[in-house]
Parts: C-alpha cells; structure tokens; sequence
C-alpha cells in the first residue's frame, strides 16, 4: 500500500474537481445513448485501486459530496456520497499494479460503474426521489459499463503513473 | 489483518456521515443550502469557462447523437455536421447560437416579454433521472429563483437557484416539475408533469373527458406575475393518450416544444405583460337598446 503523502492527496483533488467540471459541462452536453459517461466515479474507483481500500472510500465520499452540491444538482445531497464510498471501499481490495490497465481492472471498473447506476435506480425507487423511469434502467446500466470501461483505459494510466510520480514508491515497491 | 478493520471503520464512518447529510437535506439545513451557494460561486464560473471552450465540439456531438429523432433534424444535423468537419467549428457554432438567439427574441418579442439571454453550460447526468441545466447568468444580472426560462421553440423551464455569475435551471422534464398548461384549441386547462425523460412529459386534464387528439398543442397556463411561469408560451404537443377515454386516469403523453437535449441558447423572462398593472377597461355596449350594465 503507497503511503498517502501530500502531493497524493492534492492529486487526488484535483482529480475530483477536474471529473466534476467535465462531466457537467462536456460529457453531459454530448447527449450519447443511454447514460452519462461517469468519469468521477472512474476517478474515483482508479484511485480506490492504487491506494487502497480506506483512501478509496474517502475518496469516493469526497466526489459524492462534490457532484451533489456543484451545480446544476438540485437533488437530494448524501446519496451519491454514500454509494461511491461504498464502491470505492469494495474496488479498492483488487490486486492492482498501478499505471497498467490490465484487463481485470479495466472490466471490475466497468462492473462496478454499471451496479453503481442500478443501485442508484434501486435507492431512488425505495426513497421516492428522484422518480425512476424503469425502463430505461437496461440501457444505462448497459452503457455505462461500456463508458466506464473506455475512460479506465484512459485514466488508469494517467492516474496510475501521477500517483506514483508524486510518492515515493508503488504500491507492491 | 489490521489494515482491513481500519479501512471498513473508515466506511462506517463515512455511511454515517452521508446518512447525517441526507437527513440535514431532508431539514433544508442551511448549512446545506450555504455548502451549495459556496459550490455554485467556485464550480459555476469553472463550467461557464469550460463550457464555453467545449461548445463547438459539443454542438457537433449533438448534431450526430440527434441523429434519427426526426428526419427534418437527421438533415439539418447533416448539414451542420459537413459544415462543422470542414474546417472552422467555432464559426458554424457561432451561427448556430446566433439564429437560436434570433429565434428566442422572436417569440418573446410577440409576447411582450422582457429576456435576458443566456446559454446553457453544464447538464445534470442522465442515469440521476433529474432534468437540471446551468447557464451562465445569475444574480449579478439580476436573475432570482422563480423565474422562467424559454427559447425560440417555447418554455424550457424555471430557474431553481442562482449563484452570483450561474444559475440552475430545472427542465420542463424534470421528474420534479409541473406546469400549468392549456390546450391551444379548446382551452382546456391541465397539469404538464416531467417524467425525467427529455422527450415524454404527461398530461393530465382538470376534466379527464376533455377531448384530446395527437397533434394538439398546448401553451403554458401562466402563474401570478408570471413566476414561475409565463403565460402563453409554447409548452409541447400532445404524442399519444395513455389509459381508457372518460377514466380518471387518462393522461395525455407530451413532447415538449423545446428539445432538450440540445438546449444552447435561452432567455429568462425578467419581465412579463402579466406581471404589470392592469387598468381597466368599459367597452362599448353591442347595440344601443341592450343595457348598458358593466356590473357584475
């Protein structure tokens, strides 16, 4: 496990705050089939497998947090916190070699970016907010398995390599 | 293994601060209203930045995924797409957005509205089943909450919060809007409701037997001093009926007027006619032997 020093932790915000920005006002706007392409939640889950289970949930926690409050969400605040915390937590026991998107890592990413649409879908029924449209659930799901998987591809070595770069060591060093 | 009991602590902890939030939301805690403002004042420009940079690749992008929605748009968005690929984005988009900005001032002019122009910059994802949008004005150009927001094709939605340079606009098919709406030719008058869905709002009628058809158009109700909505401007068509005719629970499926999956440029109504004073009038009598009772 790569100690979490600070250059690691400013990585890892400026990561957060980078997705945040992109995803709203770029991958939203594009309006491909089916989902949004989630690229917080791939940040997100990158870090979980470089650094662990512990920073992975915190981290997600944080991103959750951010895309809740930035605008233009109007909904609900905690839940998205909740369930990336949670993702986080379970991707980041994967063995990882940090900066190579092999492709274990590449599909778990995919995996786990299409349970987290369903489990949003499932909270939002069992909560009432926001009304879910059913039908479409398949599709989302489906897509965003796809699109979570194309960005890891991109940003697990991105983030794998700056990880590293601003440590002192990997994770198996 | 004690990495692994400090790492689900670190989980438990953090469910139970989410948990904290939620409830806090729940309250409308200011805190949280306070934490959404701070976002609004940092991200907000930061999207507006972005968004700006990114608008003429995304404009292509919403040329080619529009594809297929009508044949009418496959060949605009084909036309847009050859002009857009052959060398200069920025220009094609700048037209773009200037006959959008044409055709709004167009439709709020022959209403009498009062517009401040604006252009979306960020959506809400699609897989949160929410229809938010940012654009780049807010309550330094004097925008406030309540206020409804249109383009050239009609209403688009009201603003739901406004930080000091962005505000966020809830869609007319957000899950969480309802609009007042009337039927263009017999004046009925309904509720519009968002499904979360762009294309498919639902309609239901004060009187479940009015006579509704496919192609009916419909036109905002209008509210008090026109917030959050305007009266009279274009709201959608009705698609298809849902449900048994006479049942209470026939609804009316809606496409709305403004497409809003390629939203760019919109106004807000700062200003409505309905919003100003109203003198009154005394018509003349239609002839001369009828009394001449302006009486209720």
């Amino acid at each position: 496990m790569p100690r979490l020093t600070l250059p690691r932790v400013l990585l890892i915000i400026a990561s957060l705050g980078t997705a945040v920005v992109l995803q709203s006002a770029v991958f939203a706007r594009l309006g491909l089939p089916g989902a949004t392409p989630d690229l917080l939640l791939v940040v997100v889950l990158v870090v979980a497998l470089v650094a662990g289970p512990a920073v992975g949930a915190v981290t997600g926690f944080a991103g959750g947090v951010l895309i809740d409050i930035a605008p233009p969400a109007a909904g609900s605040i905690g839940q998205t916190a909740a369930i990336y915390a949670l993702a986080g937590f379970v991707i980041g026991h994967a063995q990882f070699e940090p900066g190579r998107p092999d492709l274990q890592s590449v599909l778990s990413i995919g995996a786990v970016a299409a349970a987290v649409v369903l489990v949003q879908a499932i909270l939002g029924t069992l909560l009432g907010q926001p009304e879910v449209t059913w039908s479409l659930v398949p599709l989302l799901v489906a897509t965003q398995f796809i699109y979570a998987a194309l960005l890891a591809l991109l940003i697990i070595p991105a983030i794998g390599v700056m990880y590293r770069g601003a440590g002192d060591e990997g994770r198996f060093a | 293994m004690r990495e692994a009991t400090r790492a689900r602590a670190v989980l438990g902890v953090l469910l139970l601060v989410s948990i904290t939030l939620v409830l806090l939301d729940v309250r409308g805690s200011s805190a949280i209203g306070g934490l959404r403002g701070l976002a609004a004042t940092v991200i907000g420009p930061v999207e507006t930045a972005v968004g700006a940079a990114a608008a003429p690749f995304v404009s292509v992008a919403q040329s080619v995924t529009s594809f297929g929605n009508s044949q009418e748009r496959s060949e605009v968005a084909a036309q847009e797409l050859a002009q857009a690929t052959g060398s200069d984005q920025t220009q094609t988009d700048n037209a773009r957005a200037a006959s959008q900005l044409d055709a709004m001032l167009k439709t709020a002019g022959t209403r009498g509205f009062q517009v401040l122009p604006a252009r979306v910059v960020a959506y809400g994802s699609a897989q949160t089943f929410s229809g938010t949008v940012t654009i780049d004005a807010g309550s330094n150009d004097g925008l406030t909450t309540d206020m409804s927001v249109m383009n050239g094709n009609g209403l688009v939605g009201k603003i739901v919060a406004v930080g000091p340079t962005t505000a966020t606009v809830q869609l007319v098919t957000d899950d969480d809007s309802v609009v007042g709406a009337r039927l263009v030719k017999t004046g009925d008058a309904g509720a519009l409701q968002g499904t979360g869905q762009p294309g498919e709002s639902i309609l239901r009628l004060l009187d479940p037997t009015s006579p509704v058809k496919e192609g009916d158009q419909l036109v905002t109700f209008g509210s008090p001093d026109g917030k959050p909505y305007v009266a009279g401007l274009p709201l959608g068509t009705v698609t298809g009926m849902r449900g048994e005719p006479g049942q209470a629970d026939r609804v009316a499926v809606v496409a709305p007027a403004a497409r809003m999956g390629a939203l760019d440029v919109v106004g807000v109504v700062v200003t409505s006619p309905r919003g100003q004073a109203r003198t009154p009038v005394s018509p003349e009598a239609p002839n001369a032997s009828a009394p001449a009772s302006a009486g209720r």
